[in-house]
């Protein structure tokens, strides 16, 4: 092959790739979640090799030291505890839920603040999200010792379970597809991206709590995250979503988990 | 007719759907024109619908109602002939051969709507005309960049987006670029781009962010560049109502409207 020739490969591919970007802004949210995926993914394999080291220095909330095992990716390392575990949890389980959110963002904003304008609206979006998740696990942190796991754990997994095929879960999802008008530039195209960030990270919080504290229940086990990753991808994209097998999906993956635990540690 | 509610008792309402169904029996009779069949349509031909209230409520599914002559529909219609095409419209200013738009190449799937300008502010629906100014920025994406300097946009679009309220001043507007200041509306038809109905904004109100509408105004931009009349970096809509309630109330009003070139 040529020295020409590869140059025009190489102008072929890096062409094909500036027209993706064009008609795909939101590009770099994709892969900012895949990158999230693969650090959760690796501090769970991490775990499997090394049982009794916790990469992200906890333990996962509401169990035993003893829990943090070898079967990191089906009980979970507490992915969900310190800042770098929360922000990459986010980003990896909530970013993917708002691409048409931000494409709205991009492609209602001038040529050269598209990605700006997406990065403003992130901003905002994985703030509510950082908050609400720091409070999920903090009171789970504080209701275990005093319910117990078990209890607390069934309850989780019964009420995400039964909020999936509530119809206001319905209602709530609608709301997340929303979009509002934005300023075309200066403060005032930075202000309505941050509050359309903010309101429709309350919006998801409002439809994704129960699945949510089901995650913080399970330690963030990467199987379980996985699960109901599914679960709201399959909700927010899906034309049809079924609610009862999205529910059947919860219920299953989090007594896998509870059957895991037990297996692993029939003492508990 | 401009509210869920009270529609259906508007007799054009039932006009309407008749029509649209009988059309679709004439679309039927043409050759190898069939009702969609197969497993990926099971969604919408099991999609049910609860007509009537009480002890006379009766559930349908959309696979009982696709052959008139059947039961439970038994009917069927005298004259299913395919109506005439409309006539082709004519526009003597329209003419692109010495226009910077390029009409006869059509429009490349591959570059993208660039957004242009966009209004600051919500412009309210009112049962006189109003008007909202919007500041245009020369593009700076791909649709200028893949064309020679100085060239112009092939399409020019725009959208009303985020139209919401509860009470409306009138049931339609009528909507205008590049009026002139105090302009009856109805001396400038050349300058029209189309029609906002409010037919459902109620409704897309309370549940989400109102209704969003799309022109393409190419041909009517065209023609103001043609006679001058076009600012590339200013564009002035109006919004006129069409047969205003008497209370001359209404809160309804569009949230943004945005201008986008390819």
């Amino acid at each position: 092959m040529s020295i020409t020739t590869v140059r025009a490969v190489n102008y072929d591919i890096r062409d094909k790739l500036r027209r993706i970007s064009w008609h795909h802004p939101e590009w770099w949210v994709v892969m900012a979640a895949a990158v999230a995926w693969m650090f959760i993914a690796g501090v769970s394999l991490v775990g499997m090799s090394h049982p009794h080291a916790s990469s992200t220095g906890s333990t996962p909330v509401g169990m035993s030291h003893a829990h943090v095992s070898h079967t990191g990716i089906i009980l979970g390392r507490g992915h969900g505890q310190g800042m770098l575990g929360t922000v990459a949890m986010v980003i990896a389980m909530m970013l993917p839920l708002t691409l048409a959110n931000v494409r709205h963002v991009a492609l209602s904003s001038l040529w050269r603040r598209r990605h700006r304008a997406i990065a403003v609206f992130l901003v905002s979006f994985i703030a509510v999200w950082i908050v609400v998740q720091i409070a999920i696990v903090g009171t789970w942190g504080l209701l275990t010792p005093l319910v117990g796991w078990q209890t607390a754990g069934g309850v989780a997994m019964v009420a995400a379970a039964l909020w999936e095929v509530a119809p206001i879960k319905r209602q709530r999802l609608r709301r997340c597809h929303r979009t509002m008008p934005l300023a075309p530039r200066g403060w005032r195209a930075d202000a309505d991206c941050a509050r359309y960030g903010v309101t429709t990270g309350f919006s998801c919080v409002t439809t994704c709590w129960a699945l949510m504290v089901a995650a913080a229940a399970f330690s963030h086990s990467l199987m379980v995250m996985t699960v109901l990753f599914g679960v709201q991808m399959s909700g927010r994209y899906q034309r049809r979503p079924s609610p009862i097998l999205a529910a059947l999906a919860v219920l299953g993956v989090c007594l896998l988990s509870i059957a895991a635990l037990f297996a692993h540690h029939p003492h508990h | 007719m401009s509210f869920f509610e009270t529609a259906a008792r508007d007799p054009i309402f039932w006009l309407h759907h008749a029509n649209i169904d009988r059309l679709w029996e004439a679309w039927l009779a043409l050759e190898d024109h069939v009702n969609p069949t197969g497993r990926r349509w099971d969604p919408w031909l099991n999609t049910w619908f609860k007509v009537g209230s009480g002890a006379s409520a009766v559930t349908l599914r959309v696979r009982q109602v696709l052959d008139t002559r059947q039961p439970p529909l038994n009917y069927f219609y005298s004259n299913i002939s395919v109506p005439a095409p409309a006539p082709a419209v004519v526009l003597t200013a329209s003419s692109a051969t010495d226009s910077g738009f390029a009409e006869e190449e059509p429009v490349s799937q591959d570059i993208p709507l660039e957004m242009v300008g966009a209004s600051e502010t919500r412009v309210p629906l009112a049962a006189e005309p109003t008007e909202v100014e919007v500041a245009i920025e020369a593009p700076s994406g791909p649709a200028l960049r893949e064309r020679a300097e100085g060239a112009q946009p092939r399409k020019v679009y725009l959208q009303v987006e985020n139209v919401r309220g509860r009470a409306l001043a009138a049931p339609n507007y009528r909507v205008y670029v590049n009026l002139p200041p105090g302009a009856d509306p109805t001396a400038y038809e050349d300058r029209r781009i189309g029609q906002v109905s409010m037919f459902g904004v109620r409704e897309a109100s309370e549940s989400g962010e109102g209704l969003t509408f799309s022109f393409d105004c190419t041909r009517v931009v065209e023609r103001l560049q043609k006679t001058e009349e076009w600012d590339p970096e200013r564009l002035r809509v109006t919004f006129a109502p069409v047969r205003p309630s008497a209370e001359k109330g209404g809160d309804v009003s569009v949230g943004g409207v945005r201008l986008f070139y390819a």
